[in-house]
């Protein structure tokens, strides 16, 4: 089918995720936010005529995530780990990795930008570094201007002097509208054996690089049967509750972590079974064996993976979620303070 | 009407920003820094026509008539329409607004769009991880690339090299088997 050419002009910003990645785009009289899933698109419009605010909040540089704190130190641990271990190649080119990712997450920008219309106020993903999100909020400044008569400035102070409360003081106010009732699946909770299965995640990080770095290695059920119960752990709630229960980073930690652990634990429990069984081998298979046991940068490697899966799943269960709209037991004010 | 929540506080601490005015930086305590932007259709006034009024305070009101009982939310843009402004368009409701601008490019109403060619694009190269699945995936690699071209595509720009990629791969793939078959039967023959 021939289709004409698109009208849409693409703006800086883009943000990835595990499966998901978010655009901004400028239409002719609309502002295009574009969420791309694994086979399919959706859209939202944001039209310059009803666009009412746009807010823009940068995060300083000193003010980083604990989570490319955690990174940098667990790598840089593995870096010395194998520098002790007298493995200088693998130490060097892992240092240089660590090295790129600090200098990337000191001198990165976050920032979280949102537009508020009649309807009501939405989050812009794409606009999470600051410099492309100056850019971006500029052009798109620059149409709403034009597609609305112009107030004077003081009546547009207006609209900035007394912000409201917080929505959980907001509910406490008695000329608060009731808050819309909260849908079953919304006020159910992601299961607390994610987090058990992420701690025994984590022990297992650290016991796999304990027995890395200590020759000879021992316990050789030990991983398989721990990669077993973190499974069974994840995969349970996951078919009980389903994944739309832990959406967003929940969802990308367990995902990944049932993906890399079902692999890992796979290989995992061939080398246990056939360790066990060696004697039934010839010479090469006993030699190739005793190197793959004798390659502690390749441990060492499973366990910094492990022990950053672990975090991130721990961070993502018990770091404190934003409150959805609705599911906070705060009302949902689509047209503002004034009616109030 | 003014700004509103989460707008209204600092994403890092929660604490309530005071904006100043023209898009002037603030910092906040935590050194976040904030800039608003705030435009005149903060003030619009919703206009007021004849309808079924709002009886109670809770109740939810009509997007364009601010003192009328919304029945129904707009599914294009979201606002909230009485009975006067609810329109139905197929199994969909609209409101006003949306249609008048559907009139002019049908294309505003579009909500998701399903991407064929990155379907065809993963079901050709997926298959070469393990070539057997390529017997039954690269004809549907194949059917999934031509629907592609059919299909109407995504909004925001995009190429259409993936189909054409998908559709040589599932080419290839498909004349691969059909030269295996060939070479085993001259083969079987001889």
């Amino acid at each position: 089918m021939p289709q004409a050419r698109s009208e849409y002009k693409r703006l800086p910003g883009s943000r990835s995720r595990l499966f998901r990645r978010d655009r901004l785009y400028l239409g002719p009289d609309h502002v295009l936010l574009v969420r791309s899933l694994s086979f399919s698109e959706e859209y939202r419009r944001f039209y310059y005529s009803d666009i009412q605010a746009l807010v823009l909040q940068e995060r300083p540089v000193r003010n980083r995530t604990i989570a490319d704190g955690v990174a940098i130190g667990v790598l840089a641990a593995a870096t010395i780990a194998l520098f002790a271990t007298e493995h200088p190649v693998w130490g060097t080119l892992l240092g240089v990795v660590v090295l790129a990712y600090a200098w990337f997450a000191v001198r990165r920008e976050d920032c979280q930008a949102w537009v508020q219309t009649a309807v009501g106020t939405a989050e812009l993903p794409s606009l999470c570094r600051a410099r492309s999100a100056r850019k971006a909020i500029a052009l798109i400044d620059e149409r709403a201007r034009a597609a609305q008569s112009p107030l004077p400035p003081e009546e547009l102070a207006r609209a900035l002097e007394t912000p409201p409360p917080l929505p959980l003081q907001l509910a406490a106010s008695p000329s608060a509208p009731p808050a819309l009732p909260v849908s079953a699946e919304a006020s159910r909770r992601p299961s607390r054996l994610y987090v058990a299965g992420f701690a025994i995640l984590l022990a297992l990080g650290v016991f796999k690089m304990y027995t890395a770095l200590s020759l000879p290695r021992s316990f050789p059920w030990v991983m398989p049967a721990g990669y077993l119960i973190f499974l069974t752990l994840t995969i349970v709630p996951l078919l009980r509750q389903g994944i739309k229960n832990i959406r967003g980073s929940r969802a990308a930690a367990v995902l990944t972590s049932i993906v890399v652990t079902g692999s890992i634990g796979t290989y995992a429990l061939s080398w246990a079974t056939s360790r066990s069984s060696r004697n039934a081998q010839d010479a090469n298979t006993r030699k190739i064996y005793a190197m793959l046991e004798a390659a502690t940068p390749l441990h060492v490697g499973i366990a910094v993976v492990l022990l950053l899966l672990a975090i991130w799943g721990l961070l993502a269960f018990l770091m404190a979620e934003e409150p959805a709209a609705g599911s906070s037991g705060a009302p949902l004010t689509l047209f503002g303070s004034d009616r109030l | 009407m003014k700004l509103q929540p989460p707008l209204t506080h600092c994403h890092v601490c929660l604490a309530t920003i005071p904006y100043a005015p023209g898009g002037a930086p603030v910092e906040c305590r935590c050194g976040v820094v904030a800039r608003a932007l705030v435009y005149p259709a903060i003030f619009r006034l919703r206009s007021e026509s004849a309808g079924e009024t709002i009886q109670t305070a809770g109740e939810a009101a009509c997007f364009a008539h601010e003192d009328k009982r919304a029945v129904a939310a707009c599914d294009s843009c979201g606002r909230f329409v009485c009975a006067l402004c609810r329109i139905e368009w197929g199994s969909r409701v609209l409101c006003p607004a949306c249609v008048n601008a559907a009139e002019k490019r049908t294309d505003l109403l579009v909500r998701s769009r399903t991407m064929y060619d990155t379907m065809a694009l993963v079901t050709a190269v997926g298959s070469l991880i393990i070539f057997t699945l390529s017997l039954f995936a690269a004809p549907v690699a194949i059917y999934l690339a031509i629907r592609a071209f059919k299909a109407p595509r995504s909004l925001a720009p995009r190429t259409m090299v993936r189909a054409w990629f998908a559709l040589g791969l599932g080419l290839v793939e498909v004349g691969g088997w059909v030269w295996l078959l060939v070479f085993l039967v001259m083969k079987a023959q001889s």
